[in-house]
């Protein structure tokens, strides 16, 4: 057919090219018309897709609004809580209260507010209380030897009030030794010697240096301040239970953070029924903290700078 | 107007005396005859050898007949024709068969300078007999000429054959039982102007065409010289005398029959089988002279049983003179048994695309119906697309609008859980310690085979032993070089006393962050056991590593090599010599220790990444939060 001119070609086949022609006409109108605007508008919400859906890639989030909507759901329920269950912000806000609260009634008393504590604590408050503590362990048998204390009424520090929480905190862990009757073991070093003639053995008492927590590194101000006391102590295993026991009560929260038990031998040995000895005498020494919070009731802000919660997402 | 259609066609005749012409038409599956004209040329002043105004004469005369438009089909004068009738080996197909032909004819062109067309007719192929070929030839510049003047009239010229087979054709359509007879020989005689042309046909086949040099100005000729008039009257006009013997009708009567005798016997000498020569034979005379009144009742031979007129019923008239423009018709149509077209190869290649056009146009339509599919394919296509990219572009923004209020939530949560992960750190030690003792108690009591003769004389915590004096006088030992801090001055106060060290306000690095509280993961604990003579050392000893281990509280329970004599609690010195006094009272015990790490933990802190130092960052190792 291409070697004939195109005169020569039957008229249905010229009417047919023409009719070709013009349908391929017709479709690239169509094409511009119709398609072309479209493809690009597809391309450009695919385009638009893929960015948006790297983008929650990258947040390891699932792409699923639904899950998402489920899973803030719960964790609104979990942090604000239901009629039935407590939520992490009341959880922790209770908690925090209730762990730091156990010199609020004598700080409320003598200085009316935590700011006021913190400020208004005074060398001479501190020597007050530190006398009042030291005269009162005396008249149960008990001395607080500087070398093993760390503290004695002539001790400075910047901080007046963590002094005083120190003496406070070892007030109230030998009350409840002794009020669970368990003795308060003493050091048989020479240089631990104390009393007005140096007479007297030093007790296995320690307070140890006050540990500040804050929430994320490069906080300026500490969100919760640690007072650990160590205190040796000895007494029967029962007896030693109770004690534990009563660190941490309603009124009272002084958790043991650490502990060495050891049991000795009798001074007279003795055996039982089957000849088997008997023992039933520890010394256990304990580290308890109590726990205060420099900024009273109020929580510490939210800092962006850790990315990750504690938990996992859920996700 | 170039294509030819099976529906209609009409049949030209040229002749030298007059040009007919049959309408031929479909009605179901025959044709039958629509109209039919014809005019003499001397009657319309036309020159005998004007062919250019003969022609341009047919083309107005057929524009006003209406039959221009249509396709048709011209006759080619028999004696500028040449056939032969050829037998080739059976079973031939029709590409060979062509081959063979063009063999066979390229031996006439070769006698000539002039370029030839040919085509061929196979003739009623029986099985396993020889292909009977009718084969057609002329010159190409005599079809060319024929049908560029025609063309050039606006006629639209589709096919071009020989008279001889359009006769045939003709009686092929009018005598369909004749033509079809196995015990008849049909003797096909058209009586031209000039020349005549005798068809030999039987049992539908063409077995000859023979020309011969007789026609119907012969007759008006003898019967000039007879009346000796100038000008005589046309053959049809003639009414002879058959009575009078001396009439000179009877003179050339006899001329026909021994011209027609002749043609017979030549071609009964060309054929190879006599079975012919005593086959019942049927004249059949056509054209202007055949009209004569009285001719084929006269024209009685020995070499023909009968005479018969032969010719379309035309206004209720037999008019043989329009046989040849009937069967040319009949050709036209594409329907005839018998085709030979001699046409020029422009339009025979035009007659093969159209003819092929259907499957083109069908292609065609199928491309543009497969297009528009795919069009409204796509454009469904591009429609469901765009919805599945919309709806997951909507859940995917609904997703991102969500993702900050997550964030916040988890970093919400965080906030609160980190606030309290010293609380619950050493909140939970107590319970760890007075839960630890219970188990120790718990495994002594439930020992079936060791009782409760075994005993611990310490129990403490890794970080307990670690800070006890004889682990440290210990390391202290391993590590002499180590720096001890160095004593402060002492300072007095204003009144001489003795002041303490000065306790600075800790700078801010030396805060503990809150993920860096030390978890509790450890506890140790000794003991002493009582040998027994009928155990090893050490397998009541497993037992009680067992029994610790099914306990829940510890997992991996083992001993715990670290704590040797030197690093033991003070307890043990006195223990060991307290046993050694009373070995004789109580017998002797043998000495364990045990680490047992703790199956969980109150709190999990999230492992940080590690910070990507940055290019020239001296600080190596600098990480985030580092411990105070």
């Amino acid at each position: 057919m291409s070697t004939r001119p195109f005169a020569e070609w039957p008229q249905e086949h010229r009417n047919l090219l023409a009719a070709t022609g013009l349908f391929v006409v017709f479709v690239g109108i169509a094409y511009f018309v119709f398609f072309r605007a479209r493809i690009q508008e597809l391309s450009d919400s695919r385009h638009t897709l893929a960015k948006t859906q790297k983008k929650l890639q990258e947040t390891s989030w699932p792409n699923d609004a639904g899950r998402l909507k489920r899973l803030l759901d719960g964790y609104k329920r979990d942090i604000e809580g239901t009629n039935t269950k407590q939520g992490l912000k009341q959880l922790a806000e209770t908690t925090l209260e209730h762990c730091t609260s156990l010199f609020a009634e004598r700080i409320k008393d003598a200085y009316g507010t935590d700011d006021n504590f913190m400020e208004k604590a005074s060398q001479v408050e501190f020597k007050d209380e530190y006398d009042k503590l030291d005269s009162y362990l005396q008249g149960k048998g008990i001395f607080l030897a500087k070398t093993i204390f760390g503290l004695d009424e002539t001790s400075l520090d910047s901080s007046k009030y963590q002094m005083l929480l120190k003496v406070w905190t070892t007030e109230k862990l030998v009350n409840l030794a002794l009020e669970n009757k368990l003795t308060v073991s003493v050091s048989f070093k020479k240089e631990d010697r104390t009393g007005p003639r140096n007479d007297k053995r030093g007790a296995l008492i320690t307070a140890l240096p006050i540990n500040s927590y804050i929430l994320n590194p490069g906080d300026k101000q500490p969100y919760l301040l640690e007072i650990p006391v160590k205190i040796t102590v000895t007494g029967n295993m029962a007896r030693f239970l109770d004690f534990a026991e009563a660190l941490q009560s309603e009124e009272t929260f002084l958790p043991m953070t650490r502990l060495e038990i050891q049991s000795f031998p009798p001074g007279d040995s003795k055996g039982n029924a089957e000849g088997f000895l008997v023992h039933d005498r520890i010394q256990a020494t304990i580290v308890c903290s109590a726990f205060y919070r420099p900024q009273g009731g109020k929580l510490p802000q939210s800092s962006k700078a850790l990315k990750k919660p504690p938990l996992p997402p859920g996700a | 107007m170039q294509w030819k259609t099976a529906k209609t066609a009409v049949g030209l005749d040229i002749g030298r005396y007059s040009v007919k012409a049959i309408h031929l038409e479909r009605h179901g599956k025959s044709y039958a005859i629509k109209s039919s004209c014809a005019f003499i040329q001397q009657a319309e002043g036309l020159l005998e050898d004007d062919e250019a105004e003969l022609y341009k004469f047919t083309g107005s005369w057929l524009k006003d007949k209406q039959l221009s438009d249509l396709p048709i089909c011209l006759g080619l004068p028999q004696e500028l024709t040449n056939s032969q009738y050829s037998s080739f080996p059976p079973n031939l197909t029709v590409d060979n068969l062509r081959y063979m032909v063009k063999k066979l004819t390229s031996q006439f062109s070769g006698l000539s300078d002039e370029a030839f067309l040919d085509n061929f007719c196979l003739m009623s192929p029986v099985k396993d007999q020889p292909s009977q070929v009718l084969i057609g030839v002329c010159r190409q510049s005599l079809v060319e000429d024929a049908y560029s003047k025609a063309t050039a009239q606006g006629l639209n010229i589709q096919d071009q054959t020989m008279n001889g087979l359009a006769l045939a054709n003709a009686f092929l359509f009018l005598q369909p039982l004749q033509a079809a007879s196995t015990s008849l020989l049909n003797l096909l005689l058209d009586l031209g102007t000039e020349t005549s042309t005798l068809v030999f046909l039987r049992q539908n086949r063409v077995l000859g065409i023979a020309s011969l040099m007789f026609g119907a100005s012969t007759f008006q000729k003898i019967m000039a010289t007879g009346q000796n008039e100038e000008s005589s009257p046309s053959a049809a006009q003639y009414n002879p005398d058959w009575n009078n013997p001396d009439a000179y009708i009877h003179l050339a009567i006899k001329r026909l029959q021994e011209e027609i005798d002749g043609a017979i016997q030549h071609w009964l000498e060309s054929q190879e089988t006599q079975e012919l020569d005593s086959t019942n034979r049927t004249l059949w005379i056509s054209g202007r002279a055949a009209a004569i009144p009285g001719l084929a009742s006269h024209l009685a031979s020995a070499e023909w049983n009968d005479v018969q007129l032969l010719g379309p019923q035309i206004d209720d008239n037999l008019s043989p003179e329009y046989t040849v423009a009937l069967g040319l018709a009949y050709h036209g149509t594409g329907k005839a048994p018998l085709q030979i077209s001699l046409i020029p190869p422009l339009l025979h290649w035009q007659q093969e695309k159209v003819a092929r056009f259907p499957f083109l146009a069908g292609a065609l339509a199928l491309l543009a119906v497969v297009t528009v599919a795919f069009a409204v394919w796509f454009h469904c296509h591009l429609n469901t697309e765009q919805e599945q990219v919309d709806d997951k572009l909507s859940e995917l923004k609904k997703c991102n609008s969500l993702v900050p209020d997550l964030d916040g939530a988890l970093e919400t949560m965080g906030y609160y859980q980190k606030l309290l992960i010293p609380i619950v750190e050493f909140g939970n030690r107590s319970r760890t310690f007075l839960h630890a003792c219970d188990v120790l108690y718990q495994t002594r009591s439930a020992a079936e085979n060791t009782a409760d003769d075994w005993w611990c004389y310490y129990l403490s915590d890794e970080f307990s032993y670690l800070d006890s004096e004889a682990v440290k006088k210990q390391r202290e030992k391993e590590q002499p070089d180590k720096t001890k801090p160095k004593p402060q001055p002492q300072a007095f106060g204003l009144f001489g006393n003795l002041l303490e060290e000065s306790q600075e306000e800790p700078p801010a690095d030396a805060y503990i962050p809150v993920f860096e509280v030390k978890p509790l993961t450890m506890l140790y604990t000794a003991g002493f056991l009582p040998s027994q003579s009928n155990r090893g050392r050490f397998e009541d000893i497993k037992r009680i590593y067992e029994d610790l281990n099914k306990a829940g509280l510890f997992t991996g329970v083992d001993w715990f090599s670290d704590m040797t004599e030197s690093t033991a609690p003070a307890s043990l010195t006195r223990w060991s010599k307290y046993l050694n006094d009373n070995k004789g009272k109580f017998g002797e015990f043998y000495h364990f220790v045990f680490k047992l790490p703790l199956s969980s933990r109150p709190i999990t802190i999230p492992e940080e990444k590690p910070v990507v130092l940055k290019r020239g960052a001296k600080a190596a190792g600098k990480t985030t939060g580092g411990k105070p």
